[in-house]
């Protein structure tokens, strides 16, 4: 199924007030959120978490989601706030989950992707998101700027300043 | 620019080497069962926005109410000042008399008000005129007493409405 298809049956599951919507939004987009939140809040544990909050809060707000225009947009900016209003209060966890797992094993990919997370965390906000979804998400530009909000050349100016940035947060690191 | 370029490619590479886990089935379990579990609940957007949505449905019906009375009422006035009938007594009673300010006064308030009553209009004009000829004529300042014991003030704005 299409991207376009799957939203159409997301549309007509919230129409009905159908539960199976739920699942529906899940196989869409639950993979690209939980990257999202892991890059806001720079744990996977925390990111579950809010991950779960988003789902009930979907279901809470369905009505308006059901008249979304943008069906995608209308999800990451939940998911935005929802990592905004937990970074704002006490929940916060004090041990933080790695959110970035190596692609082959082996201690010296656990180190890399623990420095990735510094070097990613050390990233504004704007810049983080753009080049998770990019890179991990594999993403356009196109579909980048239609998730956050943004024109095309402001998503695209986000990577180019965060890859410059990493360069120099990353120089002395072996390809 | 190349350099620039092959720097990029190469941080880019540096960061394939990793990647985003997708979310495990416990979590899906668990999350989709949370938010079944809400779909049981009323919907938070049906609580507090229902009685909101009445009230603005109300006021805008009041509003669109109002607004109806009162292009009918304008209309009402309109027709009247354009038939000829309801004026023609009154310039024929007082061809050349001028208006007190409290007589134009009461004129227009009458002419604002949704119905004007053209034979309580021409009565009041009718005596007015009396009066004032019986003045004229007596070469006095006395007011004379209008028959029938009325008033001497000008028809209020109740009493035409009172005439309809």
């Amino acid at each position: 199924m299409d991207e376009h298809s799957a939203d159409e049956s997301i549309y007509a599951a919230l129409s009905r007030d159908d539960p199976i919507a739920i699942e529906l939004i899940w196989d869409r987009y639950a993979h690209d959120l939980l990257a999202m939140l892991s890059a806001l809040l720079g744990s996977r544990q925390e990111a579950e978490d809010v991950l779960q909050m988003l789902f009930v809060n979907i279901v809470r707000r369905r009505r308006a989601l059901a008249g979304a225009r943008r069906l995608d947009a209308y999800l990451f900016r939940m998911a935005r706030n929802e990592a905004a209003t937990y970074l704002r209060s006490r929940m916060r966890k004090k041990t933080a989950r790695p959110w970035l797992t190596p692609n082959e094993a082996g201690q010296e990919q656990l180190d890399l992707a623990e420095q990735l997370e510094v070097a990613l965390g050390r990233l504004p906000q704007p810049q983080r998101e753009v080049v998770v979804l990019k890179i991990y998400q594999g993403k356009t530009f196109q579909e980048i700027g239609r998730l956050l909000g943004v024109s095309i050349n402001t998503a695209a100016s986000r990577y180019r300043y965060a890859l410059e940035r990493l360069r120099s947060l990353l120089k002395d690191m072996e390809q | 620019m190349n350099e620039i370029h092959d720097d990029n490619e190469r941080i880019e590479r540096i960061l394939s080497q990793v990647h985003v886990p997708a979310p495990p089935d416990e979590l899906k379990n668990r999350v989709i069962g949370a938010a079944h579990e809400a779909w049981e609940r009323p919907p938070a957007d049906i609580s507090w926005q229902v009685p909101v949505r009445r009230l603005a449905l109300s006021a805008a019906a009041a509003i669109l109410i109002v607004s109806l009375a009162n292009h009918l009422s304008r209309f009402g006035v309109h027709e009247n000042a354009r038939r000829p009938q309801a004026m023609a007594p009154t310039e024929s009673l007082m061809p050349d008399a001028s208006l007190s300010p409290l007589m134009k006064h009461q004129l227009q308030t009458g002419r604002r008000s949704s119905r004007i009553h053209a034979p309580a209009l021409h009565r009041y004009l009718k005596n007015v005129q009396m009066i004032l000829q019986e003045v004229q004529d007596s070469g006095t300042d006395d007011v004379p007493v209008p028959q029938g014991g009325g008033s001497h003030l000008p028809p209020s704005h109740r009493d035409f409405a009172t005439c309809v």
